[in-house]
């Protein structure tokens, strides 16, 4: 999930260790990120990745090139040379070095008996130390012509440079892939900012660092500091050109701590005309991350008014047709191609460096969101003409059934031999009876203990006053007992 | 009869305690100074016995029985004969005494008692001792919901015995109270823990497991948030009844998860660990678990239980089957509960259909069962008794509430402790409301 | 119902009670209590009996074999507890353990008419422990039907348990009903 841990693990792995310096950018331990990363690998025929890295820019489109590579091991050598090609645009130094080791590990994982065979006959890049130098070198120059400037700035006292100048050198930074003193300069800038823009402006600074980071806590934080801004809430026309960003890395946040409902609702408010790229998400990015996360989690109503009503996220999925058409059929019932088109899509969707790590969980909630709906308006169904609708062999879909039912989610029984479903209708006056009865029984339970712990205190009292001795609390306990028992 | 007493010391002792029956406090600190003189002289304290009257020396009655039943047998009296013999004299005892007087004596009586069951089962006869047990315990009593002091060792001696129906009677009767009213008398927890223990034992043993649940559960809840072995004890065993019986482990009212991890997890983690390995619904998770803990569980003894949360676990996942199908092949119910053959599953169907945990109906020419929601009807009047009883009871029950409520009430402690609260509250109040005007 | 042939409840209890009273009872007493624990089928007071039993006593055929016939109940091996049961026994245990068969019988065919569609002839016979002819006996008279070896249980209805007892119902409902007023009052 996390690129900047990959890079950090190759650092630190024992081979790395000896041939590079150790990395400088030490990410911080995140503090939301909780989950089990998951470890998968995508087979994909056809994937146009020169097409893909060209909407990114800068880090974003380095880090999802890495994500790939460490994905897909067919696109693994491509997407490093793609990557490493980008890095030496930018005085990335470390990257630069750390895609070089990934690459020489690949290369010796692909074509392990090559023999013979230099580096130069695969046509693949060579590592350039002397690039390693001198890009070093030119970025420690530029840092200190940059800080130079910033110190003239600053004995001169004008604010709207001084805040320039911390800007730069955070871009600088950024450039140079220090991200951690990146995030600092950009939040030295905060105290000459002199209007609302410009504490916009910086905060997403620092929230697009923190993206990178994958610092969901932090971005978080910075996203509510923007919103807070007090001109934002007041001045329409700032809230029109920053909320739609604003509400693209929330959702993103959100996606990436798993809530995708709320995710969803992000993604679905940002507009196409104020949207700002940040480089990090492209509209398409949108797109697939707004439908995808609210076929998973909307219910058909939901669906409707916020999805397929919604006129301006409507520009959003039609640069993605295929998401689409799935929410489409989806709403349709037409279950089977919703489910075909979505399978067709899978690859590249776990390509993804935000939302892959999620499609299996978002995939199985939507198909068994699609199961709901499909049994919900009948009294019975075939499960042979269900297993043909959902494309899955009929034991398997009797399992998943199974667990439906189990959660609760599907109200019915299986009829196993002649293979039908058939919805249940509980007996609510024999439920309500039966509630009842175990709400009283377990009522008269802690009743009954909360009796025997009054006596036992009562007791404890009795030694205690023959004992000549006093216990500040015991007045005090017996009292609340007897409130809760006669309450 | 004074001249029965051939030992003088004894001779003086009688007749100092028959002066001083008066005086209580002395007469206590004369018997814990005269202890080591009844020992010496175990043999002659038949005569002491015969010397003095029931009623009127009974704490002197009940010390020298006391030291009888702990003295060193002689050796010239076969065990079974000497002991069944001091258990008559106990008998003797309580049947003569005064109920107030019983009362007054409940914790040396109980000492008493003890000792004479461990002896009586080490003769192997603590079958002898259930009877004298239950009599005293209804010569205690004011009211059956009283708990008392040799409730515990009833329970005890039908486990020593073997025979558990006499416990049944005493223990289903639900306790609200603990100890008489008797003034002076404080009733030590260790009855009340070893009661519910052994209680939750007994009920484990005639496998009514939702009592045998209850009744660890009081054990393990009632004193918290103080510790000790025999609540742990009971928390072990809680776990695996409540999952051969409920299938789960129902959260505690009163246990915390962080007490769970402080307190428990280290002497318990067996127990614990053996909750998602059954959850998880794997056969051989299971068994795994419980490979790993073979030795805890058998030195605790749990064994047995530990075998039948297996048993379960098939039940646990043929009950998942009842949930989703209407109706199914026995054989795919086999397969789908790792059950090796048909025939072991059916058997499985029938205990569970038997046991009234399934309702269903087998085909044997299809080799199919059917799953049919239980007739349960609530409209009956077997319901509307049931209901009736049920309330009934709770009335009875909340009356008792009221009386003790209104028993602590005036309860001199508390009284002094909620005056001195409010003196307290309302100077807090008037010097708030000067602020205020 | 079969006319019961013999009466256990008064003796359990006056056999439960003379056992604690005297610490111990005769191989008579032990084996007319346990067949009674039996026949009520309160197997695991039979199990604890069986437990106290002095080992002295524990040699007895007889007693033996009502041990048997309760492990085999205890495992739900009705075959063989029938076989057991068909065993000669004294006099006294003859009418005991007739009781005891009629009773498993009665329960057993219960059990299958409520949760057997069919069963195959041979099975029901080993779950009610008698021959074929017996078997199809027993078929007839339950109003039952024997289709291509298997038999078509008819479910027996709980006898209905009608107003009997309401009045005993009214009266706590009007206890209950003037308790709720002073509550409430």
């Amino acid at each position: 999930m996390s690129s900047l841990r990959y890079l950090n693990r190759s650092s630190r792995c024992p081979q790395a260790a000896g041939v590079i310096d150790p990395m400088q950018v030490d990410a911080p331990p995140e503090e939301n990120d909780n989950n089990e990363e998951e470890v998968y690998e995508v087979d994909i025929d056809s994937f146009d990745l020169e097409a893909y890295a060209n909407n990114y820019t800068g880090l974003a489109r380095i880090y999802r090139l890495i994500y790939i590579a460490d994905h897909c091991p067919k696109l693994r050598s491509d997407a490093l040379c793609l990557a490493i090609s980008h890095v030496v645009t930018t005085m990335n130094a470390n990257l630069y070095q750390v895609l070089h080791q990934k690459l020489q590990q690949c290369q010796g994982h692909v074509l392990p008996d090559v023999t013979g065979g230099t580096p130069m006959d695969t046509g693949l890049p060579v590592f350039n130390a002397s690039w390693v130098e001198t890009t070093t070198q030119k970025a420690a120059m530029k840092l200190e012509k940059l800080d130079g400037d910033l110190k003239n700035y600053k004995s001169n006292s004008i604010k709207e440079s001084i805040r320039r100048g911390h800007n730069e050198i955070g871009d600088h930074y950024v450039n140079c892939g220090d991200l951690i003193e990146a995030t600092k300069s950009y939040s030295k800038a905060r105290d000459y900012c002199t209007s609302s823009t410009h504490v916009i402006s910086m905060c997403l600074n620092i929230i697009k660092v923190g993206i990178y980071l994958q610092n969901w806590s932090h971005v978080v934080n910075y996203i509510i500091k923007a919103e807070s801004t007090p001109d934002f809430t007041e001045n329409s026309d700032l809230q029109t050109t920053y909320s739609s960003t604003l509400k693209c890395m929330t959702g993103l946040a959100e996606l990436a701590s798993r809530k995708y409902k709320v995710a969803a609702h992000n993604f679905l408010r940002t507009n196409l005309d104020y949207w700002d790229s940040c480089d990090v998400m492209t509209p398409n990015d949108i797109a697939i991350y707004g439908g995808i996360c609210a076929l998973a989690t909307f219910n058909r109503l939901e669906l409707q008014n916020s999805v397929i009503c919604n006129n301006s996220f409507k520009l959003f999925l039609e640069l993605e047709p295929e998401i689409r058409d799935a929410i489409f059929k989806f709403y349709e019932s037409k279950y089977e191609i919703c489910l075909t088109i979505l399978d067709k899509i899978k690859p590249t969707l776990l390509l993804d460096m935000y939302i892959g790590s999620h499609i299996n969980q978002l995939y199985s909630n939507i198909r068994s969101k699609a199961m709901i709906q499909y049994f919900c308006p009948y009294d019975s169904a075939d499960l042979r003409k269900m297993a043909l609708c959902f494309n899955t062999p009929l034991p398997d879909l009797e399992d998943e059934l199974m667990q439906l039912i189990l959660d609760g989610h599907i109200k019915a029984r299986i009829d196993s031999i002649n293979k039908i479903l058939y919805a249940r209708h509980p007996n609510q006056r024999v439920e309500t009876f039966e509630k009842a009865m175990s709400m009283a029984q377990q009522y008269s339970r802690y009743m009954h203990i909360l009796v025997l712990k009054s006596q036992m205190i009562k007791h404890q009292t009795n030694a205690k006053v023959s004992e000549r001795e006093r216990h500040n609390h015991l007045g005090k306990t017996l009292n609340v007992d007897f409130v809760k028992l006669s309450g | 009869m004074d001249s029965a007493i051939a030992v003088p010391q004894l001779d003086q002792f009688v007749l100092t305690v028959r002066n001083l029956a008066s005086d209580s406090q002395e007469l206590a600190e004369y018997l814990a100074k005269q202890s080591e003189t009844l020992h010496k002289y175990v043999s002659n304290l038949d005569s002491v016995l015969e010397a003095l009257d029931i009623h009127e020396n009974s704490i002197t009655v009940l010390t020298v029985l006391g030291v009888k039943a702990t003295a060193q047998k002689p050796a010239d009296i076969p065990g079974v004969q000497y002991h069944t013999a001091i258990a008559t004299q106990i008998n003797d005892f309580v049947t003569t005494v005064s109920a107030e007087e019983l009362r007054i004596l409940s914790d040396p009586l109980a000492n008493v008692m003890k000792s004479m069951l461990t002896n009586l089962g080490e003769v192997e006869k603590p079958m002898f001792a259930i009877p004298i047990i239950r009599r005293a315990i209804c010569k205690l009593q004011e009211k059956p919901y009283q708990l008392t002091q040799l409730h515990c060792l009833l329970c005890q001696a039908c486990l020593m015995s073997n025979n558990l129906k006499p416990a049944l009677s005493i223990l289903d009767q639900e306790i609200y109270v603990l100890g008489t009213e008797s003034p002076g008398v404080v009733f030590d927890p260790k009855f009340f823990l070893s009661y519910y223990y052994l209680g939750g034992v007994i009920y484990t043993a005639m496998k009514n497991y939702s009592r045998a649940i209850t009744f660890f559960e009081i054990a393990l809840t009632t004193l918290l948030p103080v510790m000790s072995q025999i609540m742990v004890e009971s928390y072990k065993k809680y776990v695996l009844v409540s999952i051969i019986h409920l299938g789960t482990v129902p959260s505690l009212p009163k246990l915390s998860p962080p007490l769970i991890e402080r307190v428990l997890k280290p002497v318990c983690q067996a127990y614990l660990d053996i909750i998602p390995a059954y959850q998880s619904g794997d056969p051989s998770e299971l068994q795994r678990t419980i490979t790993k803990y073979h030795d805890v569980y058998q030195r605790d003894k749990n064994k047995g239980l530990v075998k039948q949360v297996v048993k379960a676990l098939h039940r646990k996942n043929i009950l998942k089957l009842t949930n989703t199908f209407l109706n199914m092949s026995i054989s795919d119910l086999a397969q789908r509960v790792n059950l090796p053959s048909t025939a072991e599953a059916e058997e499985h169907l029938i205990a569970m259909i038997e046991a009234g945990e399934i309702y269903g109906k087998i085909n044997r020419k299809e080799g199919t069962i059917m799953f049919n929601d239980p007739p349960k009807k609530f409209d009956d009047p077997n319901i509307l008794k049931k209901i009736l009883d049920e309330i009934t009871s709770k009335i009875s029950f909340s009356s008792t509430v009221r009386m003790m409520d209104e028993d602590i009430l005036v309860n001199p402690t508390f009284v002094k402790k909620i005056s001195s609260e409010d003196d307290g509250l309302s100077i807090g109040q008037g010097s708030s409301k000067s602020y205020q005007t | 119902m079969i006319a019961e042939p013999y009466d256990f409840s008064i003796d359990v209890e006056s056999l439960e009670n003379d056992e604690i009273q005297e610490g111990g009872l005769t191989t008579e007493q032990y084996i007319k209590l346990f067949s009674a624990y039996l026949y009520n089928n309160e197997l695991c007071a039979a199990k604890f009996l069986w437990r106290r039993v002095p080992d002295s006593l524990k040699s007895n055929p007889e007693l033996q074999k009502v041990w048997s016939i309760g492990k085999a109940l205890w495992t739900k091996h009705y075959t063989q507890a029938y076989e057991l049961i068909d065993c000669k026994w004294s006099d006294v245990l003859e009418p005991i353990m007739v009781a005891i068969k009629s009773r498993i019988q009665q329960d057993t065919l219960k059990f299958i008419s409520t949760h057997y569609e069919n069963i195959q002839l041979d099975k029901f016979q080993t779950f009610m422990g008698v021959n074929k002819e017996q078997a199809e006996r027993i078929v007839e008279r339950e109003g039952w039907t024997l289709l291509n070896g298997y038999v078509i249980p008819v479910a027996i209805n709980e006898p209905e348990l009608t107003l009997s007892g309401s009045q005993e119902i009214l009266d706590r409902l009007v206890t209950l009903s003037s308790f709720t007023s002073y509550v409430e009052n």
